[in-house]
């Protein structure tokens, strides 16, 4: 019998080698349909970044022999910001094999289900199925879930009231990332740096939302590659007008800030606060130095950091900087808030 | 209408249509004096503009008063010109009296780490002054004050976090007919928690019934404030209307029941500016509305709408 790594894989491959399967291609064209702000340059990235590196090995090597003791129940409710953002759950769930009972976002509530029925069809046996949010709490031993500091008080409320052990409930928090520049980057790394920050409109907690940069760099060479990266990745009809209000802002209170031909992009000089989605800050140092403790004040709400070599290693080694571009390829062992799902999922 | 005579009769408004022509009246006038207002176009103004710039409708040199928000993780504080110290006070005491009675009551405010400058601490001394009997004070440290039997009815009011810390001592047993206000600030330093697992651990901690832990919606950018009577809803006074928005689209406002972000128009604020955005998370519920907590921009690049909405 095909183990499921073997189907996961094959079932990855149709999703990302031409002629794409009909799975895929229906799925995102419900999902374009979708309330969302999800484009179709944005989505086929996303998918084919996840499925290319979904090899029988790589599965197999990402699960490293790791087996929880019995399996169970695992309840996920699924973020919908950006697209098969619960992929990789999913995947832990079903390799460690658990029950997967999902909850999916209406904003983006068909490619789990259309890559599990894929997987099917190439022969993958595993138990998972799509559910409102009561019947987690009515089923699962486990749960996985994601959301603001306001929604996770609120699951951990409803998931003692329904006598889940705490231990067994994994709960990530909003998150965001940054880039530090020391103005020597090349245009390579800036072009890199514009897809960190632009992809997805600015969503999601792995996309760049702070950029700090020594106080005499200008930002115009990067702002020249935000326009560029807008060719290949085209904002959202409705980027423009969640950004008016933020541009009209900033204008009215006369903070310093540069914006993209229609608003496609925002970008603004200020203090080291997280903007809205497409609103990404400047944040000027005079020192590398001085960051650091800036930085670890707010670092447990820091998903990645990115930078150029030369200046990841003149910081502290515990941040795990990676390089630029590096966020909007999460590669398939990545550790959302520093925590290993399989290790969660093994753990009991 | 003039703006006088809005400034002397705005806590007399009793219908949504008397507050329709008062408030076009104040939008007019803001939009016309206030730079940032003018300049801004939209309708509500980020409550964030009061950390960035002078939000005035005057020069700041005439201002009465001024109220600092408290100054958080070393960022900007808020500061609020307040033209005339009676407009505050008229909207302070006004809903006071309307929700809990012409008093006289033993007030205690309990706000530990709170600055002499904070609107709350003004807005205690206010009600102190007008409604509070003898035993009536501000406290700090692990003890509560003695009260005699024959004290007026205690309302005690206090930042929800201290409350917490201090209902955890022992001897915190209050008397069977106080209430409790609390004012908000629900991280505490365990973790985040629930309004309704605040309220049942005061109760607890405080020996009284749930029902009588109330709330209070304030902050340093608007004069006036809502009250929760022992429920999670907050009623506006009359003179403050509450709506929900879209938190990707302020100028779309959502129907009830649908999380988005509160936008309140207060019309105390009538000499800096009315119509505000908040940075607050909540749901419009009849007449009242909910609080769920803090929507900052890393919320939204998150996963903030996790739990979809009907």
């Amino acid at each position: 019998m095909k183990s499921l790594a073997s189907a996961i894989s094959d079932a990855a491959q149709l999703w990302c080698e031409p002629p794409l399967h009909s799975y895929r291609n229906d799925s995102v064209q419900s999902t374009l349909d979708a309330p969302n702000s999800f484009t179709a340059e944005a989505i086929a990235f996303a998918i084919d970044q996840q499925m290319s590196q979904m090899s029988e090995s790589a599965l197999t090597n990402w699960l490293a022999g790791r087996m929880p003791i019995r399996k169970q129940q695992v309840g996920v409710i699924n973020a919908g910001n950006i697209p098969l953002v619960g992929l990789q759950d999913l995947l832990a769930v079903l390799l460690c094999g658990h029950t997967y009972i999902g909850v999916l976002s209406s904003k983006s509530s068909y490619f789990l289900p259309a890559f599990c029925e894929t997987v099917r069809e190439v022969g993958g046996k595993f138990d998972a199925r799509f559910v409102g949010i009561e019947e987690i709490w009515e089923d699962a031993e486990m749960v996985i879930a994601t959301g603001s500091d306001a929604t996770i008080a609120q699951i951990q409320s409803l998931s003692l009231d329904y006598g889940l052990d705490p231990s067994k409930c994994l709960f990530r928090k909003n998150r965001y990332s940054l880039a530090i520049l020391d103005g020597q980057e090349t245009e390579d790394h800036l072009s890199e740096l514009a897809l960190d920050v632009l992809l997805h409109e600015g969503m999601g907690c792995r996309s760049v939302a702070l950029i700090f940069a020594p106080s005499d760099l200008e930002p115009d060479r990067f702002l020249d590659h935000l326009a560029k990266m807008r060719g290949y990745f085209p904002a959202h009809p409705s980027t423009s007008g969640k950004l008016a209000l933020q541009q009209a802002y900033l204008s009215a209170t006369d903070q310093s800030h540069a914006y993209g031909d229609g608003l496609e992009f925002l970008i603004s000089k200020g203090a080291a606060e997280p903007q809205v989605p497409g609103h990404v800050r400047w944040v000027e140092y005079d020192h590398l130095d001085e960051i650091v403790p800036i930085v670890n004040d707010f670092l447990a709400d820091v998903q990645c950091m990115v930078a150029r070599k030369y200046v990841r290693n003149k910081l502290p080694e515990i941040w795990d900087i990676q390089r630029f571009g590096s966020t909007q390829r999460p590669p398939l062992d990545w550790k959302p808030d520093g925590v290993d799902t399989i290790d969660f999922l093994c753990g009991f | 209408m003039t703006i006088a005579d809005i400034a002397t009769r705005f806590t007399e408004i009793h219908s949504p249509h008397e507050f329709q022509e008062f408030e076009d009246v104040v939008e007019v006038y803001q939009r016309e004096h206030c730079q940032v207002y003018r300049r801004f176009g939209y309708k509500y103004l980020p409550v964030e503009a009061f950390k960035h710039t002078d939000v005035v409708t005057f020069p700041p040199t005439d201002a009465e008063k001024v109220f600092l928000s408290s100054s958080t993780g070393g960022k900007d504080r808020s500061r609020h010109y307040v033209r005339y110290a009676s407009i505050y006070e008229a909207s302070v005491t006004t809903l006071f009296a309307s929700v809990f009675g012409q008093g006289p009551f033993t007030i205690w405010a309990y706000l530990p780490d709170y600055a002499q400058e904070s609107s709350l601490v003004s807005m205690m001394k206010i009600l102190m002054h007008h409604y509070g009997g003898d035993q009536s004070q501000f406290f700090l440290g692990n003890a509560l004050p003695n009260i005699t039997l024959d004290a007026p009815p205690l309302v005690f009011f206090g930042a929800a976090f201290g409350l917490l810390d201090l209902a955890a001592n022992d001897d915190t047993f209050l008397p069977d007919s106080a209430r409790i206000v609390e004012t908000g600030g629900m991280k505490t330093h365990r973790r985040e928690i629930t309004r309704r697992e605040l309220h049942v651990q005061l109760a607890e901690g405080f020996g009284i019934p749930v029902h009588q832990v109330w709330s209070e919606y304030g902050m340093c950018e608007l004069l006036s404030q809502a009250y929760a009577q022992g429920g999670p809803i907050y009623y506006p006074p009359p003179w403050m209307r509450v709506e929900v928005v879209d938190p990707e689209d302020p100028n779309h406002l959502l129907p009830e029941g649908r999380q988005g972000l509160l936008a309140v128009t207060d019309l105390a604020n009538l000499y800096t500016v009315s119509n505000l955005l908040t940075e607050d998370l909540g749901v419009k519920r009849g007449d009242g509305f909910e609080v769920l907590g803090r929507q900052s921009g890393t919320a939204l690049r998150g996963c903030n709408f996790l739990l979809d909405q009907p």
